[in-house]
């Protein structure tokens, strides 16, 4: 009775243990289908975007084209510096041509009577505090190198400079597109249709409109230019001073004491010998004699001292217009240089930026082989079939 | 353990094969990819060459007369193969494509539940039909009917889903952006997989492009209802090729059946 009855129990036990057996292995596959994610396969091209086109590029073309941007830019930055560089000679060379074409008319009024007592009044006035030091500097200044042609060439230097650095990098920047277009063009795409996407992007429309802002800043710089310009122009007294100063102290000197001891004699002498006979007006006519004679004396004292120096003094004007201008070309360029500099390290800073999600995208591929778990456990993914 | 419950337990771990292609079918190598693919052409091709033989030994039964010549060459085996494995070839190629894109998890839900209630509605209509049917004819009519049940509850409900599914809105761009849209998603570590789910992904583009073009509003009315109802009719393929992967599973050996006729 026993043994008969077994099987008919194990029947039931049986089909409930294969139940319980399938409904966990349905749980367990339909808990790995809710909470397994499948693994993704990420190709390392990158989404490159030029004049809102798109483009694929895989790591080789993202190699290049980022050491060809950096390249091209700076190649562009050291073109800029030779284009400034000739802007700042082609501004210069007249100016100072202009200032050697007036040399003979400032070396005419130094040694000139007029130009001896306006020396010798104003020395008399700053002798008496009552003027400050430098009116030959200052006056040669004015002479050779006045205020309205200086701000006038340096402002038209600095608009044409611009002018000129701003169609450069115009020029830079259309030549680096043609290139990236004609390279990317065999994989160009069609847009995607929302901007969310999974592929690291290269927008180079961003990277571009970022470097033509800091162009504009860089220019904007140009007031860095004009400011070192007007501490030139307030140097170019100093300047002159010490070429004029060295010179006309040496001849002043020999020339005061040269009239120390002519000027009275021969004053004295010529009044006694024409004011002799001329009884009660004989004082006036000595007067006026004397006068006569100290006007002669200092006339011929200047024609002698130009005779001496004047091919000296003009050559050490011309030496220090040289230094000037020298130092001139110096601050300008380097002024200009720190504009260019200053916007070749903003492009090269946003060059690294945009390139980052590229360089991200190629370390995911070499740390991972380009394979990982999505994120999400499948809902709201592509359509099935 | 009954034997139900050993197909229903069969039935699951083909199931969960299928998953395991949806997991890793993105970073398979190319042999690895073959190799899966021929996984699952295996069991359809079983399957369809299981039923093309139980159908071939029911002509006989009825329609020859066991000695005669052509009853004796009609075995069909050779060419019920053949025929059962190229079929199988290209059903396994679309059902692998299918799988490995099916990223819905209420759609894998279905997928798996509907791999033992094939095991339990096929033996629900065996038991069902026994009475009626021929031991020879019994299977295939079971799967036929298993099929019309299951695979009608399947494809009803992966068209509801894909009925409610957010997709994006291609109705304003070209049908070549809204193409390059779909297969500019699909990567795969092996070229030829690549090649294979971006096809599908050009079929997904181009017939959702057609579908917004003809019928911009859906839901609007019936028949937009009916026509985006048409379009994602295709489920259907895949819910064939699904449950021809299941089918050598689901009705078992068919020698015994087989061989009643031929021996």
């Amino acid at each position: 009775m026993a043994s008969a009855a077994l099987p008919v129990e194990r029947a039931p036990r049986r089909g409930a243990g294969g139940a319980v057996l399938v409904a966990a292995a349905a749980a367990s596959l339909l808990w790995l289908v809710m909470n397994v994610a499948p693994r993704e396969w990420h190709d390392p091209d990158a989404d490159v975007v030029l004049d809102g086109v798109h483009y694929r590029a895989g790591p080789d073309e993202l190699r290049w084209l980022e050491s060809f941007t950096a390249a091209h830019f700076d190649a562009g930055e050291n073109a800029a510096r030779a284009l400034v560089a000739g802007e700042v000679q082609a501004a210069l060379d007249p100016l100072f041509a202009a200032s050697r074409a007036r040399l003979p008319e400032f070396l005419d009024w130094y040694y000139s009577l007029t130009g001896e007592y306006s020396r010798i009044a104003i020395a008399a006035l700053e002798a008496a505090d009552l003027k400050d030091p430098g009116y030959v500097a200052q006056r040669a200044a004015e002479m050779l190198l006045p205020e309205e042609a200086w701000t006038a060439r340096l402002a038209d230097l600095e608009h044409v400079a611009a002018e000129r650095l701003g169609a450069h990098y115009r020029d830079v920047e259309s030549t680096w597109r043609a290139e990236v277009v004609r390279r990317l063009s065999a994989r160009r795409v069609p847009a995607p249709l929302d901007t969310a996407t999974w592929r690291p992007t290269l927008e180079l429309d961003d990277l571009v409109a970022d470097i033509v802002a800091s162009e504009a800043d860089a220019l904007g710089l140009r007031l860095s230019v004009s400011t070192a310009t007007a501490g030139i122009g307030a140097a170019a007294a100093p300047a002159l001073a010490r070429a004029v100063g060295a010179r006309a102290g040496r001849a002043a000197a020999s020339r005061a004491a040269a009239r120390g001891v002519s000027r009275i004699g021969a004053a004295a002498a010529s009044g006694a010998a024409v004011c002799a006979p001329g009884g009660p007006a004989a004082a006036a006519c000595a007067l006026l004699a004397g006068a006569g004679a100290w006007l002669a004396t200092d006339w011929a004292l200047l024609r002698v001292d130009e005779a001496m120096h004047r091919d000296e003094l003009e050559r050490a004007l011309q030496l220090a217009l040289t230094n000037l201008r020298e130092e001139l070309e110096r601050e300008l360029v380097a002024a200009f240089d720190a504009a260019i500099a200053a916007h070749g390290d903003a492009a090269q800073r946003e060059i690294g930026r945009t390139f980052v999600p590229a360089e991200a995208g190629r370390a995911e591929r070499g740390d991972a082989g380009g394979a990982s778990n999505s994120s999400g456990s499948g809902t709201g993914r592509d359509p099935d079939v | 353990m009954t034997s139900l419950a050993f197909r229903m337990l069969a039935l699951l771990a083909l199931a969960a094969g299928g998953w395991l292609v949806h997991v890793f079918g993105r970073v398979l190598p190319t042999w690895a990819v073959g190799l899966a693919v021929v996984g699952l052409a295996v069991p359809i091709t079983l399957g369809l060459a299981r039923r093309g033989r139980l159908r071939c030994a029911a002509f006989r039964a009825v329609y020859l007369l066991p000695e005669s010549t052509v009853a004796r060459r009609l075995g069909g085996s050779v060419l019920i193969y053949v025929r059962a494995a190229l079929l199988g070839a290209f059903l396994a190629v679309v059902l692998f494509a299918a799988l490995v894109r099916l990223a819905d998890t209420a759609a894998w839900i279905v997928l798996v539940v509907g791999a033992p209630a094939a095991a339990a509605v096929f033996a629900l209509w065996r038991n069902g039909l026994g009475e009626t049917f021929t031991p020879r004819y019994l299977p295939e009519i079971a799967w036929r009917l298993t099929v019309a049940v299951v695979g009608i509850a399947m494809g009803a409900v992966l068209v509801w889903l894909a009925y409610h599914r957010p997709y994006p809105d291609v109705a304003g761009v070209t049908l070549e952006r809204a193409v390059w849209h779909f297969v500019d998603q699909e990567r795969a570590r092996s070229a030829a997989a690549q090649i294979l789910l971006q096809l599908a992904a050009v079929k997904d583009g181009l017939k959702l492009w057609i579908a917004q073009q003809l019928m911009p509003e859906p839901g609007r009315s019936a028949g937009q209802a009916v026509g985006w109802l048409i379009v994602l009719a295709e489920e259907a393929v895949f819910v064939w090729s699904y449950l021809s992967f299941l089918c050598p599973i689901v009705i078992g050996a068919t020698k015994h059946g087989e061989r009643g006729v031929t021996g």
